[in-house]
Formats: C-alpha cells, sequence, structure tokens
C-alpha cells in the first residue's frame, strides 16, 4: 500500500475521450521535453501535484519562487499530462505506475499515453527516427495498427518506467500505449520529441508546431541537462545496464 | 649509484624508477586538470566505441564556437569553452589505454561536437 495524496488545485472539467500523457524521465528525455513543450505551447493549467514523500527523493521543484512537488498534473478540455520534474528513482517506478493508474481513473481517463526513447547505435547519422507503438491489449493494438501513425515494436523487451505502467493499467482495464522513437540513450534529443508530438497530435487530434522545439532545442538542452545528469545515473538500475526499450 | 649483482636486476631497478617518475607526473597531470576544472559546469557527453576509434559526443548548449579548445594528451581529453552568455565548460575524460591521443579529430555533428581518436594498431 502506497502512501500518497493528490493535492487538487479544483477538479478539471474533462470531455470523453480523456487522455493521459505520461512525460517521465528516461531515454534521452524524449517524454519530458515532449510534455513540457505541450504543457507550454498549449497552454495547459497545471491543477494539482503528487505528494509522495515515502517513494520519492526529498526535492521539490521551485517554480517562481513557489515550492511545489516534482510530479505535476496539467490538463486541457480531454488531456491531462502527468509531469516529472525529476527522475524517478528504480526503487518507485512500480508504486509510480500504480499512482499514475490511480490518476486515470480518478479523472475517468479513456486512454494512458507514454513516451519514451529507443536508443540505436548510430543515432548521430539517422536522418528519419522511426517511430513505434508497444500496447497493453490486443484491441488497442489493432486500433493502432488501423491508425499506421507508427510501426508495431514487435518482439523484444521494455524495462522502466513504462513497463509496470503497460501492466497496472491492464490490470485495470484502461488502455495503455507507449510512443517509442528512436533517440540518443543518454543525451537529450529533442528531434526524438519533435517526432512523438506529431505523432499524438494526430492520434488526439490537436495541432501544434513542432518547428519551434527544434529552434528552441539549444535553450531545451541546456535547462535539462542537470535532469538527465540525474537521469543517466537512474538508467542503468532500470535495466540492469541495457539500454531501456531493445529489440 | 648502488651496485648490483647482475644486469636484469639494474636493468628491473631502473624501469621501476622511471614508472614511478611517470606515476608523479601523472598525478600532477591530474590535479592540474582537476584544478582547471573545478569551478565550472561539466558537459553532457556520451561515448560510442567501434572497432577502429572512440568517438566522444559532446554536448555544448550555447556554445561560442571561437573559443573552444580541445586537447588530447598523456591519454586524457580536455574540452573547454565559453557559452554565448559567459558561462565556461570544461570536461575532463581519461582516454583507454589503447586511444591514441595523436589521431584526435574534431568535428561537428547535429548540434554536438564530436571527437574521434583512433585506436593503436
Amino acid at each position: 500500500m502506497i502512501h500518497y495524496e493528490i493535492i487538487e488545485k479544483y477538479q478539471p472539467q474533462l470531455s470523453k475521450p480523456t487522455y493521459l500523457i505520461v512525460g517521465l524521465p528516461d531515454a534521452g528525455l524524449v517524454g519530458v521535453i515532449a510534455t513540457e513543450y505541450l504543457i507550454e505551447k498549449l497552454g495547459l493549467k497545471e491543477f494539482a501535484e503528487v505528494y509522495a514523500p515515502e517513494i520519492l527523493p526529498p526535492i521539490s521543484h521551485v517554480k517562481d519562487g513557489i515550492a511545489k512537488s516534482p510530479i505535476r498534473l496539467y490538463h486541457n478540455h480531454n488531456m491531462i499530462i502527468f509531469h516529472s520534474w525529476i527522475a524517478i528513482p528504480s526503487t518507485s517506478v512500480i508504486p509510480i505506475a500504480k499512482i499514475i493508474v490511480d490518476v486515470a481513473k480518478r479523472y475517468n481517463v479513456s486512454y494512458i499515453i507514454s513516451i519514451t526513447g529507443l536508443p540505436i547505435q548510430d543515432r548521430l547519422n539517422a536522418e528519419k527516427l522511426n517511430a513505434y507503438w508497444i500496447a497493453n491489449s490486443q484491441d488497442l493494438a489493432t486500433e493502432l495498427q488501423r491508425l499506421g501513425l507508427m510501426e508495431k515494436f514487435g518482439d523484444g523487451y521494455i524495462a522502466g518506467p513504462y513497463a509496470p505502467l503497460l501492466t497496472e493499467a491492464s490490470k485495470n482495464n484502461i488502455y495503455n500505449f507507449v510512443v517509442v522513437v528512436e533517440s540518443f540513450l543518454d543525451l537529450p534529443d529533442p528531434e526524438a520529441s519533435a517526432v512523438a508530438l506529431n505523432i499524438l497530435s494526430k492520434y488526439i487530434g490537436f495541432s501544434i508546431s513542432v518547428d519551434e522545439l527544434l529552434k528552441e532545442a539549444e535553450d531545451i538542452r541546456d535547462r535539462i541537462k542537470g535532469l538527465m545528469s540525474q537521469t543517466r545515473q537512474e538508467l542503468p538500475n532500470y535495466a540492469l545496464s541495457r539500454p531501456l526499450t531493445y529489440a | 649509484m648502488p651496485v648490483f649483482k647482475d644486469l636484469d636486476e639494474l636493468i628491473r631497478n631502473l624501469i621501476k624508477k622511471e614508472e614511478e617518475k611517470i606515476k608523479r607526473i601523472e598525478k600532477e597531470i591530474d590535479k592540474e586538470f582537476e584544478r582547471l576544472t573545478r569551478t565550472f559546469q561539466s558537459p553532457l557527453y556520451s561515448f560510442t566505441e567501434t572497432e577502429n576509434e572512440y568517438d566522444y559526443l559532446i554536448d555544448l548548449p550555447k556554445v561560442d564556437l571561437s573559443t573552444l579548445k580541445v586537447e588530447a594528451r598523456y591519454q586524457k581529453l580536455f574540452v573547454a569553452c565559453k557559452t554565448k552568455d559567459g558561462r565556461e565548460y570544461r570536461l575532463l575524460i581519461s582516454l583507454p589505454e589503447d586511444a591514441d591521443p595523436a589521431t584526435t579529430e574534431v568535428s561537428r555533428a547535429k548540434w554536438l561536437l564530436r571527437v574521434s581518436i583512433k585506436k593503436r594498431r
């Protein structure tokens, strides 16, 4: 039993279907770069924070002089973003997955969408970044296959914070899929995040320009290098020194 | 000069003294590099190895390339530069034993600095 609180400023009004987008730091920070960009560019409102002192390090995220939980929730009319401003300790990935599913149940979420990177050897010379999906049910797999926005990941392994989430969501009959984009492992990769955002915008049906993300990439990389340093210390613990997603 | 009963012992002793001297020099170099990097930001970097060379990919956001300095010697790679907003990056990496610092090549690849060093044959 995990003791945690969702400290809500208000209860958001959400239309159906509701999507929960999860941005947790892992390979290339692909997920968190994408969710941070969504929060900023779509003007998502912060409405809650997750307080879980038993599983998170004693770190607060200070924004405009105000200390807050490093894990916060944002929303617009049909989307909630679960965004972490710190690396998730490897010992906390399962409790965090349970919390994410609790959040999904609390707000009647229809789909949980996670975003991650697939480290590839020759990322530096890759002109086009391939994207894949990993789903937690056959129904969802059929839908993703039909849409053709990404390729099926096929056979392999997924480790790290998104792995237990697939199972936890499935246990609770909530659809969850992971958008997996080829990326660097231990360097921030805004290009991979841009690919993920393009897919997400088509899937959910919102408009976003990733040109600005690429233009702002230098600022983003500068701002999040501390998070990348912290995350790369956790990465080997997620998968016993193996890449997070590998075929 | 001490006296040795055989030539082999004399040579072993000379080699030992030379090794101690090299270790002392290495320690001094490490201390100097540590002093140079102590008060500066350290950039993120990634390392890959192929059959023939080692590649270091270094992320230097906002770098002012005119200030970039890359040196490889004594099995150490040292990178220093300033950013456009006046901060400084410094990085010191110990190179693998078979890396040949004389073959160091520096290039830009996407948004990263790439330092390639060939392996000794």
